[in-house]
């Protein structure tokens, strides 16, 4: 076992889709891991079941979530948490992720990842949320910093200062997606170099990459494109930053052949070595 | 860090969740914006986005109603499905349940909507080994009266009063125009999975009804006999009722038979190969 602070570096990954099922099981592309949508996977059995553990057969996986609301008010759903923490033991997770934010209430799921004010309320309530998790896990969770399109007028501190505290308070990991910084930088107009500065370098486990759809006076984060160049350099800024950390790419919509996004796994292979020189990171 | 709790989180989320599902196009007076249309713009990122992932989710769950109603129909359905059945369920996977029902007075598109939904359901739905016919041919006939049946989980009966496995079929082979037709009468339904695949077929005379009887725990003897009390009168029941079983597990519908006590409470399983 690792030591508690030492951080796994899994080497380079993609996210597993369906689209590319087949190709992975039979060629067996040179990816150092996958991260899976953990929803997907909560089913009872058929092929999402059937290829997940074809594939974990050849490599490692993590598991990344969409539902876990952690800055939601309704209860925690222990329901929900008793499944993924089943499927982390299944598929011997390497880590389990999910959003900084919240995705409905009354018992109603929007499938977004909502805004959360940043105030002092809403950093105890999603600490103590994050520690419940963690509890019942048996492990600590990586949470994510989402992008975002609008912000709270009494929202009191900037999103890096809210997860920097969040972090050291709840004791929790973070994913740290750079295009989702990049996305609400623009957004939001703050400098995403200010933002990569004030993360808690050590707790970051892995970090996103993703392509968005610029439309000028705002951006979307749509995962339908390679990623973006500007993407690129705060990438080697956050590896700089952060050192050797597991990285992968998102691609949800217009998904190409494995072979495209082996390509831009290549560039992030290239854009990590370049931000640390002299450094050979093994997976 | 600067405190300011003008509004508790649990109302915040309630006001926006509710801005999000109505279609009104004003933003939450809590979005920080330079103006009144750049919150509208920023709000409406979120609302939007609500409506094309729910609707994105449904046209996979539903690619032959989308097909018949063509994309804008689709696409209303759609939004009106999503602005008054939010999901409740951890999984967009669940978010298109209700479709069949909110389609309720399109009776014929609520029936291609519940066909669709048992095919999604067959798809994930837990595995189990079908039972081969070789292990059922080992089995004594005078055990026969006692044995209760256990079926694949992903067997789903439904009744069909429209052509809308006929016309998910033909749109699938892409035939032109396809329609829907109302049927003389009420169809029954199979669908299910065996292996990966997810298999349909309609349903003989009595097969219905000796299915629900087999499926609810009831001993061979008993469903023949109701067999042969149906009105259209199975003259040998006995003789239908083993004609059903045998296209049961030549189907892969059953993964599993067991006796009574009496017979040693043998009982066999379907065995998974590896």
């Amino acid at each position: 076992m690792p030591q508690r602070d030492e951080r796994p570096f899994l080497g380079f990954g993609l996210g597993l889709r369906k689209e590319h099922y087949e190709t992975i099981l039979a060629e067996k592309p040179p990816i150092e891991w996958f991260e899976i949508i953990s929803e997907n996977y909560l089913v009872d059995g058929g092929k999402p079941l059937y290829y997940l553990e074809r594939i974990r057969a050849d490599y490692p996986l993590a598991m990344h979530g969409v539902s876990l609301s952690i800055g939601g008010t309704d209860p925690l759903d222990f329901e929900y948490l008793k499944k993924l923490k089943a499927l982390a033991q299944r598929v011997e997770a390497a880590w389990i992720s999910d959003h900084l934010c919240w995705t409905g209430v009354d018992g109603v799921n929007l499938h977004d990842l909502l805004p959360l004010p940043y105030t002092e309320d809403t950093l105890r309530h999603v600490v103590e949320r994050i520690r419940r998790v963690q509890d019942f896990l048996g492990r600590r969770i990586l949470m994510e910093n989402p992008s975002s399109y609008l912000a709270y007028n009494h929202s009191g501190v900037p999103e890096w200062e809210f997860l920097d505290a969040m972090a050291e308070q709840a004791d929790c990991l973070l994913l740290l997606d750079v295009n989702n910084v990049y996305v609400s930088a623009r957004n939001h107009g703050f400098d995403p170099c200010e933002y990569l500065a004030h993360i808690p370098a050590k707790r970051v486990w892995q970090i996103h990459l993703a392509g968005h759809s610029d439309y000028g006076s705002y951006v979307i984060d749509t995962h339908d494109h390679p990623v973006a160049d500007p993407v690129w350099d705060l990438y080697e800024a956050a590896i700089r930053r952060c050192g050797p950390v597991s990285t992968m790419i998102e691609r949800d919509d217009a998904i190409p052949p494995l072979a495209e996004l082996l390509d831009e796994l290549q560039r992030a292979r290239d854009a990590a070595a370049k931000a640390l020189p002299g450094e050979t990171p093994c997976a | 860090m600067r405190l300011n709790t003008a509004t508790s989180l649990a109302e915040l989320q309630r006001r926006f969740q509710t801005a999000i599902l109505s279609g009104a196009g004003t933003a939450p007076e809590f979005v920080a914006a330079a103006s009144a249309n750049d919150a509208e713009l920023r709000f409406r990122i979120y609302r939007d986005a609500y409506r094309l992932r729910l609707a994105e989710a449904l046209a996979a769950d539903y690619p032959a109603l989308q097909v018949l109603l063509g994309a804008k129909a689709f696409a209303d359905l759609a939004c009106a499905y999503a602005e008054s059945r939010p999901s409740r369920h951890y999984s967009i996977r669940w978010a298109g349940a209700g479709l069949a029902e909110f389609l309720g007075d399109r009776a014929d598109l609520a029936d291609l909507a519940r066909f669709e939904w048992a095919l999604s359901e067959a798809f994930d739905a837990k595995d189990a080994t079908p039972l081969d016919a070789a292990a059922l041919s080992t089995l004594p006939v005078e055990q026969w009266p006692k044995l209760r049946l256990s079926f694949h989980p992903s067997l789903r009966s439904i009744v069909l009063n429209y052509s809308a496995a006929e016309l998910w079929r033909a749109i699938r082979e892409g035939e032109p125009s396809p329609s829907l037709a109302e049927e003389a009468e009420a169809k029954d339904w199979l669908v299910w999975r065996r292996g990966l695949a997810i298999y349909y077929r309609p349903l003989g005379e009595g097969e219905a009804w000796a299915l629900d009887a087999a499926g609810n725990d009831t001993v061979f003897a008993d469903w023949c006999e109701g067999l042969s009390r149906m009105p259209d009168g199975a003259t040998d029941a006995a003789a239908t009722a083993a004609n059903l079983l045998h296209r049961w597990v030549a189907d892969g519908l059953i993964v599993g038979v067991s006796g009574s006590d009496s017979f040693g409470g043998r009982s066999l399983a379907g065995k998974s190969r590896g």
